[in-house]
């Protein structure tokens, strides 16, 4: 048994038969051309192959149905199809009397150069697509060379591909051949040819030195995408214990594709509300997609800085921007809720960019974490409060928004926005929204000072729902900035006061028949979930990017289970000495 | 003649979807259009060029822009590269 490694990038276990996809080196020679005529042949020559190539990579993009590959290779066309691009080489053609091939490697080396320059991994990783798409007209130009599809098998089920340098359109072909897995030589985790292998679901290892001479043609391969290893010729134990894990990645991707339909219970049938973080308006449709039944937080001062500069003093501007998100949470005919929490900016947290006007009144403070940010802000300054009141008010005409209230640490705050909110909406139907509804507006409060928490049986009876921000909860109550690499180690949510906390805010909810929900990072992290579960919460509002995985976790989870895990912690914590 | 400066905010800066999707706009235009970065200067309707200034998020781009319909370009430009260029974050 042989094994090898290269980089991870796709997840996924597969076992094949290896198939070396030996592509002819590119062997360009420089040739000088004295006559006019042998120039201009050399100009059609390129225009040709142009032609040709962008052919190929059309009929490629319209065969593939995955969202991932179509965006690749539309954007290799465009390269391909780059003015700039042909004009160069026809000009380095003419200046340098030399064949299409020749300039077209001059053209390439002073782009390549260019980029080199470049201190960015991901813009510097772009050298592939540019090497991949001038490969395609050199391919095109050298016509004993034509095209991939030629040199692949048809068929190549239960084989794993080993090539050198793959291009997405190559990636793809391989991919719709019903290849098992890919190997390659060469290649970073950010190319486009890593990015789709990851859209398509093949599992990939890339950057294996040397992978097409030590591998054999026909021999068996186990590929394991997830640690980017690679073992030829595995003994028994080895290739039973790929076959298991080989099924259980196979029902895992089943899964997923069911799971965003199916509604989000515990194993138990315990019923949980899974809802989304956001910031702006691509999210929605990710989140919706998954099975979100909701979104339980959108961070309106990203909204601000994505959309149009200005946002933040244009109530009109404002209006339009919730409007289109609330009506992009219509579903069969039912308006999901849309919880929109108001500019939490501080000292340490400004506005970027746009937002001058802003940003002057944020003075540096020796202590931003305790300064004046999120509410304390908003009531200090309410000539944005306002606006954004009001905005968020005419809104929810048109879908289910709630207002939620960052950095609540006492009552007086709450009522303070009450007022605020009620002067709004009286001025408003003054006004010409005569038909507006505002009272009802719902108003939440979010929970992570240990103020809030400590006090939540004063603060319910004030808001019509809570959100614990566990991110701030946990920093706040244990003194511990995590981002501070001298003391994150001690960054600990299992500690006994963060999960006291936590228990006797969501049962204080409970009984106060307030919906609670956490949406920190607490509420995707494998090893907590269980634990909030069993604290009694029933509302998790996650990155779009986590539904499935908190779903799926959700699933295999026993509520009574985790409730008597968090009776015996409780109970641990206080039998201390 | 239109000369301005504008900053890139998308988390990935001017990398290769976002390039095109920015040809995609400037293509549309007959007005001349030039972007400058770190003192390169390329033609904006030429993804390869484009890519070549591996602009990073956070970077301020000068646009030159020259021709009758120069005004609705630049509009079209700043609203792409003020929306990031539509990305999810």
């Amino acid at each position: 048994m042989l094994s090898l490694t290269g980089t991870a990038i796709a997840d996924g276990v597969t076992i094949g038969t290896v198939h070396r996809l030996i592509q002819d080196e590119l062997t360009v020679q420089q040739m000088t051309l004295t006559s006019e005529k042998a120039l201009q042949l050399e100009t059609k020559r390129l225009h040709q192959a142009r032609q040709s190539a962008a052919e190929q990579l059309r009929q490629q993009q319209q065969r593939t149905s995955n969202p991932a590959a179509d965006e690749v290779l539309g954007m290799h066309l465009q390269m391909l199809l780059d003015p700039e691009l042909l004009d160069n080489t026809i000009a380095t053609i003419s200046s340098g009397k030399c064949n299409a091939e020749w300039a077209l490697i001059q053209v390439q080396t002073k782009l390549l150069d260019q980029l080199n320059i470049s201190e960015d991994d991901y813009l510097r990783a772009r050298t592939d697509d540019i090497e991949h798409v001038i490969r395609l007209l050199h391919q095109q130009l050298q016509s004993d060379n034509t095209n991939l599809a030629d040199h692949l098998p048809t068929k190549l089920h239960d084989i794993i591909v080993v090539a050198a340098d793959p291009s997405p359109a190559e990636l793809v072909l391989i991919k719709q051949r019903g290849a098992s897995g890919l190997v390659t030589e060469q290649g970073s985790a950010y190319s486009h040819t890593a990015i789709l292998a990851r859209g398509l679901n093949l599992p990939t290892v890339l950057a294996v030195p040397q992978a097409l001479s030590i591998l054999r043609e026909h021999e068996m391969l186990i590929l394991d995408g997830h640690h980017g290893a690679l073992f030829a010729e595995p003994d028994e134990a080895m290739q039973r214990h790929y076959q298991q894990k080989t099924i259980a990645y196979q029902q895992h991707l089943s899964k997923q594709k069911t799971l965003g339909q199916v509604a989000c219970q515990t194993q138990d049938g315990t019923a949980i509300q899974l809802l989304a973080n956001i910031e702006h308006a691509g999210d929605i449709k990710n989140a919706l997609d998954a099975g979100a039944t909701g979104i339980g937080l959108l961070r309106s001062e990203l909204l601000f800085l994505q959309e149009q500069p200005g946002l933040v003093d244009d109530e009109q501007l404002q209006y339009e921007c919730y409007t289109r998100l609330a009506k992009l949470m219509h579903q069969d005919g039912k308006a999901l809720p849309l919880t929109v929490r108001t500019l939490d900016v501080g000292s340490d947290k400004p506005l970027p960019q746009s937002s001058e006007k802003i940003d002057w009144y944020l003075n540096a403070e020796p202590n931003p974490a305790l300064g004046l940010r999120g509410i304390r802000f908003s009531l200090r300054y309410p000539q944005w409060f306002k606006i954004q009141l009001r905005a968020l008010l005419r809104a929810s005409q048109h879908g289910h928004i709630r207002i939620l209230l960052p950095m609540i640490s006492m009552r007086e705050e709450i009522l303070s926005v009450r007022r605020l909110i009620h002067k709004c909406s009286m001025d408003l139907k003054a006004e010409q929204y005569s038909e507006l509804q505002a009272d009802a507006i719902e108003l939440g409060a979010m929970i992570e000072t240990p103020a809030a928490a400590l006090a939540i049986r004063e603060l319910l009876p004030l808001v019509d729902f809570i959100a614990i921000g566990s991110n701030d909860l946990v920093q706040y109550t244990l003194a511990i900035d995590r981002k501070n690499d001298n003391i994150s180690r001690w960054y600990a949510p299992q500690h006994p006061a963060i999960v006291s906390l936590l228990t006797s805010i969501i049962s204080a909810a409970h009984q106060h028949k307030k919906p609670v929900s956490v949406c920190g990072e607490l509420a995707s992290a494998p090893d907590y979930i269980p634990l909030l579960l069993g604290m009694g919460l029933r509302e998790f509002s996650v990155h779009p990017g986590c539904l499935l995985n908190v779903k799926q976790q959700l699933h295999t989870l026993d509520q009574a289970v985790c409730r008597d895990r968090i009776t015996e912690l409780l109970a641990d914590s206080a039998s201390q000495p | 003649m239109i000369n301005q400066e504008i900053q890139l905010s998308n988390r990935l800066g001017l990398h290769a979807r976002a390039a095109g999707k920015l040809v995609n706009v400037t293509g549309r235009f007959s007005a001349d259009c030039w972007i400058s970065f770190n003192n390169r200067r390329v033609n904006a309707k030429s993804i390869m060029g484009l890519l070549t200034l591996a602009a990073p998020c956070g970077a301020t781009l000068k646009v030159e822009l020259d021709g009758s319909d120069e005004q609705a370009a630049y509009t079209a430009i700043t609203e792409l590269i003020d929306q990031r260029f539509e990305e999810p974050e």
